[in-house]
């Protein structure tokens, strides 16, 4: 199992938010090929296990890293705080809970299609400007203010989830 | 013999190596074998120019085993001990295949340890393990024959969609069959490896794979030989045997007949009429069916009706498949279809409905997995630039309270892969822990697979809450999980039995194995007789005939003693002293050397003289 500090150095990349998707994509082939278990199938048996690891240990950087959200929350793992996890140190503030049930009520209330569309590209929109904040936040090293943008976009990233499962009700009410 | 050289069909001798890796399709219906040499593979043949070998094992009354088409006849014809589609009991419990009992033409019955059921077939109880491993022994056989040497190592191909249990019970035949398992591979990343290397794909494709009873959709990205699962889903009890049972169901109500009045000779029959009628449907419009006295006509529309709903959910799982790898149908930029059952019409009309792109069939859909299989093991064994990152199908998790199901790893997380997570005690003093492991997406944990259970004992006495355990999911690249756990404050390490639920038991296996190594002795012995037999029998035709064409190259004293060379190996060959054959047949071989050199002589006369004009031109005429 991987400490937790290690994702970048595996992938051999420097620390950052905002990652170069296909940069990352080629460090994960180039790392998986001379580290995946099909390399060391006539290899002795330690050798074999301690490959298998570290392709795992890989595999794992790669999940992490790719997804925004999953890359915010290991940032500030770095920083020893725990955001959406099981064990949570870091609070929402009640302005964000605020907001957030604010945001949830009219995903609830969404009665017509075009309504849906409309809330749709509003979370879009509030998806990307969330990304932008926790990029600066970073490089400005605001730990406090990163772990509540963290939060909120994973509170929004759920909320688009439940919108996704609403049009498809929406859809067969117009049918 | 010094007579004729006599290649094997399909014959492709390797240099330098004294045993082969393999490419096994071990499929539903049939089942292929391949080998491949550098980035080329070719599909073996058997003795009768057969590449596909009819997964059906037939176990008689004295004990003798029958594989392939022999065995498919008699299921065929509904006979008592005849096992088909025994893939889709691999690894299942009794509960596992309700839906199916009563359509089997055999007795199952569990299995006292509990676990895999297992089948009465002729007066003995086999399990799936070792009906599928007789099938893998057919095929070492055959690729043993076709290359002249051992087949002891082989790539499996397994539906992306099997389970934990289904690919430990196809390692476990593999064992048993005596082979080592160089790795399991996925069916449709057999497919697309086979196909992108063969057509340079790049890009994102789907292999949409339809066999006889298994279902798989994968979502794959090509790139400069990485070869990345993004997505897989399917259904483990969907295939083309579906459409036969529907037909077959068709059939009789059309006919006025009950399916309850009949006994499985005639349910088999009609099953096998019904598959017929199918692959008539693929290329026509219609088929007029003669039976029980009636001529009956199938169209395409009532055809298509009757397929249906086993295509729709087909297509459902293909729509599951492109939200997990968060694509749309846009995205993909081909289709490649696989398995015998995408030859109907309505399942490539209504793919080509949903990607919007006419799928592409121009690889064997019945080859291109076992030639995947065969590539792969090559670059194993022998390295390759190319990389399969594949993915496990179905989440794994661990029951917690209230018989609910913890994930630990998601569905289509990249394999190897490996998950710790911590637990901890709810009791004061609490000196042990239960542990469920289950595989499945649903919330409860009754409706996942069990896959095993495990007590963790020895944790030390402390207050709720205090204990930590730290439980280790680890997949390895065949997709097959191992648990282990400790306890983090006292720093114990745990080791752990996993008794897997649908695994079979440890002494089992050792039983298996032993018989099977007791039988592979006799079989070899067998096997080695009857080709001592075959081959001394096909000399003499081949002396017999040459010696009546050029029997005035002769003296009529080496005639005799040829001919009484022949009847002494003709009764060799009756005996079952397989040395005493072949002594026998070297002595003819010796005996016949200056006759051929003589023939050899006299053939090369004939073509340096050439041949007329005139010669040609009455053969023309005649």
């Amino acid at each position: 199992m991987a400490d937790f500090l290690e994702y970048f150095t595996l992938l051999d990349i420097l620390p950052a938010f905002d990652l170069d998707l296909a940069a990352l994509e080629e460090s994960y082939f180039r790392e998986q090929r001379n580290n995946h278990p099909d390399r060391f199938v006539n290899k002795p048996d330690a050798e074999r296990l301690e490959a298998a690891q570290r392709s795992a240990d890989i595999n794992m950087a790669y999940d992490t890293l790719k997804d925004p959200l999953k890359r915010a929350q290991y940032l500030l793992l770095l920083q020893g705080m725990f955001v959406g996890t099981d064990r949570d140190n870091v609070k929402p503030s009640q302005e964000l809970l605020t907001e957030i049930m604010e945001l949830r009520e009219s995903v609830a209330e969404i009665k017509h299609i075009d309504e849906w569309f409309a809330l749709s590209d509003e979370l879009d929109e509030l998806h990307g400007k969330l990304l932008n904040y926790i990029d600066a936040a970073y490089t400005k090293r605001q730990w406090d203010k990163m772990a509540q943008l963290v939060l909120k976009l994973g509170y929004v990233q759920k909320t688009m989830e439940d919108l996704k499962k609403q049009k498809a009700r929406l859809g067969k009410k117009a049918k | 013999m010094n007579l004729l050289q006599i290649h094997e069909p399909g014959e492709t001798p390797l240099p330098h190596a004294s045993s082969a890796a393999v490419g096994i399709d071990l499929g539903t219906t049939h089942s292929v074998v391949a080998i491949a040499s550098g980035e080329m593979a070719e599909v073996v043949h058997n003795i009768h120019g057969h590449a596909l070998v009819p997964s059906v094992v037939y176990y008689a009354a004295d004990g003798s085993v029958e594989v392939g088409y022999p065995a498919k006849k008699r299921s065929d014809q509904g006979e008592k001990g005849a096992i088909a589609s025994v893939k889709r009991l691999m690894g299942r419990g009794l509960q596992d295949i309700k839906s199916l009992l009563g359509n089997l033409p055999y007795d199952v019955i569990e299995n006292s340890g509990g676990g895999m059921m297992r089948l009465k077939v002729n007066g003995r109880e086999v399990s799936p393990v070792e009906v599928s491993a007789e099938i893998l022994k057919y095929l070492k056989h055959t690729a043993e024959k076709a290359l002249g040497k051992d087949v002891t190592q082989a790539v499996i191909t397994v539906p992306a969609y099997f389970d934990d249990a289904a690919r430990a019970a196809t390692k476990d035949a593999a064992r048993l069959a005596g082979l080592e398992v160089l790795r399991l591979i996925n069916e449709p990343t057999a497919a697309a490896l086979a196909y992108g290397l063969d057509k340079g794909a790049q890009g994102i494709y789907a292999i949409f794979d339809l066999g006889g009873g298994t279902f798989d959709i994968s979502l794959l990205k090509l790139e400069q030989g990485v070869f990345q699962v993004l997505a897989t889903a399917g259904d483990t009890m969907l295939g083309g045997d579906d459409f036969d049972q529907a037909i077959a169901a068709w059939l009789l109500s059309s006919s006025g007949m009950a399916e309850d009045k009949l006994n499985p000779g005639e349910i088999g029959k009609i099953v096998a009429l019904a598959r017929e009628v199918k692959h008539e449907l693929s290329d026509k419009d219609s088929a007029i069916i003669a039976y029980n006295g009636q001529s009956l006509t199938l169209d395409r529309t009532m055809f298509d009706e009757l397929i249906m709903p086993y295509i729709e959910k087909a297509m459902e799982v293909c729509e599951q498949a492109l939200a997990d790898a968060k694509l749309s149908a846009a995205n993909v930029k081909g289709v490649v279809m696989v398995g015998g059952s995408t030859r109907v019409k309505l399942v490539q009309e209504r793919v080509k409905e949903l990607f919007g792109k006419t799928p592409l069939t121009d690889v064997n859909p019945d080859e291109v997995v076992a030639i995947g299989a065969a590539i792969q093991a090559h670059g194993l064994t022998q390295g390759s630039d190319n990389l399969l990152l594949d993915v496990i199908p179905l989440s794994l998790g661990l029951e917690t309270m209230g018989g609910l199901t913890e994930k630990v790893i998601y569905r289509n997380t990249a394999i190897p892969t490996s998950v710790a997570q911590e637990f901890t005690t709810y009791q004061d003093g609490q000196a042990g822990m239960q542990i469920h492991v289950v595989q499945g997406e649903r919330e409860m944990v009754a409706h996942n697979r069990s896959l095993a259970r495990f007590e963790l004992s020895g944790i030390p006495p402390l207050p709720a809450g205090i204990a930590r355990v730290q439980v280790t999911f680890t997949v390895d690249a065949d997709g097959l999980l191992t648990v282990s756990a400790k306890e983090k404050t006292s720093g114990a390490q745990q080791s752990i039995h996993v008794k897997p639920s649908y695994g079979l038991p440890v002494e089992q296996m050792e039983r298996m194995l032993l018989d099977s190594m007791e039988n592979a002795r006799k079989d070899i012995t067998e096997r080695l007789l009857v080709e001592a037999r075959v081959e001394a029998e096909r000399n003499i035709v081949e002396l017999e005939s040459v010696m009546k064409k050029d029997g005035d190259l002769l003296e009529e004293a080496e005639k005799a003693r040829l001919n009484r060379q022949i009847s002494v190996l003709r009764n060799a060959a009756l005996g079952s002293d397989r040395d005493y054959i072949d002594a026998e047949a070297q002595e003819l071989g010796r005996l016949s050397q200056n006759f051929a050199e003589r023939r050899m002589d006299r053939a090369i006369g004939v073509a340096l003289k050439g041949a007329h004009i005139d010669n040609l031109e009455t053969k023309n005429h005649a």
